[in-house]
């Protein structure tokens, strides 16, 4: 179950980055620090009303941190990643967020570097496709 | 809608706009940095909500149009970089050694992998990880 909120966490905050980021005044920054700080206090907000939880603001930065990365995810160019490249990210991402992550806590970047990483295995997945239709 | 990677309206040509290029970097790098980690130490903000705010607050910036959106990125690029814990950033040395490693990688990186998402990340990733290793050698 905390799988499958993971990956729609991470959906949800690379999507509306993307569509986001569309819109006049906003760019990819202000679109990603922005949602970030709305989804926190939502959270935050959730679990102290409707689940009166004594630990909700670790909570919440938990949710918020799943959510952050997947708006790192969402700060790709459209001209680059369409929707369908912009979830297999995602799902990249919610693997290497479980696995490597707890690795690396406390490390600065980590978050945006697995990000990162997941992103390029889209993007060479794309790349091999074409080339192995072009064949 | 321009990513900030996308954004060339500041192109470097001779080493001394290159240089302030990297100055630019420099500064806003270390004012995201600065800024994060201030907050989660010193203020208890958790550290996304303080990564977050000193994005949202670096967009609002202005710089003068030929920068493009260039110092924004590095600013939220130092504050990922500033999310890291007490125990690797220990005193201004290492808050100025990351500024300086994640400005050179940005200056140095700013054509290659435009518009991919966590590319800002990934820079801060590698100051702070050249800082951990600097410490582990010697």
């Amino acid at each position: 179950m905390t799988e499958l909120l993971v990956v729609i966490a991470t959906l949800a905050g690379a999507f509306a980055t993307y569509r986001l980021a569309k819109l006049p005044r906003f760019n990819v920054i202000r679109a990603s620090s922005l949602l970030t700080i709305l989804f926190y206090f939502s959270v935050l907000l959730l679990q102290n009303v409707l689940v009166s939880e004594s630990r909700s603001s670790e909570t919440a930065e938990c949710w918020a941190t799943v959510f952050f990365g997947g708006s790192f995810v969402g700060m790709s160019a459209p001209h680059r990643f369409s929707y369908y490249l912009l979830t297999i990210s995602s799902i990249c991402f919610t693997i290497i967020f479980m696995v490597l992550l707890p690795l690396l806590e406390g490390i600065g970047g980590a978050l945006g570097c697995s990000a990162f990483i997941s992103v390029a295995i889209s993007h060479s997945l794309r790349v091999m496709v074409d080339k192995l239709k072009g064949a | 809608m321009k990513t900030p990677c996308e954004n060339r309206a500041f192109f470097v040509s001779t080493k001394k706009e290159w240089f302030i290029f990297f100055l630019v970097k420099l500064v806003s790098f270390f004012f995201g940095t600065y800024l994060c980690f201030s907050l989660h130490h010193y203020f208890d903000v958790p550290v996304v909500l303080a990564a977050a705010f000193t994005g949202l607050v670096g967009s609002f910036w202005h710089w003068p149009n030929k920068y493009g959106n260039h110092p924004q990125a590095a600013i939220y690029a130092g504050a990922f970089a500033g999310m890291c814990s007490s125990a690797i950033i220990t005193g201004w040395e290492a808050l100025l050694f990351i500024s300086v490693v994640g400005a050179g990688v940005y200056t140095l990186t700013r054509n290659i992998f435009e518009g991919f998402g966590g590319r800002l990340g990934a820079i801060a990733f590698t100051a702070v990880s050249s800082l951990i290793l600097l410490r582990a050698l010697f």
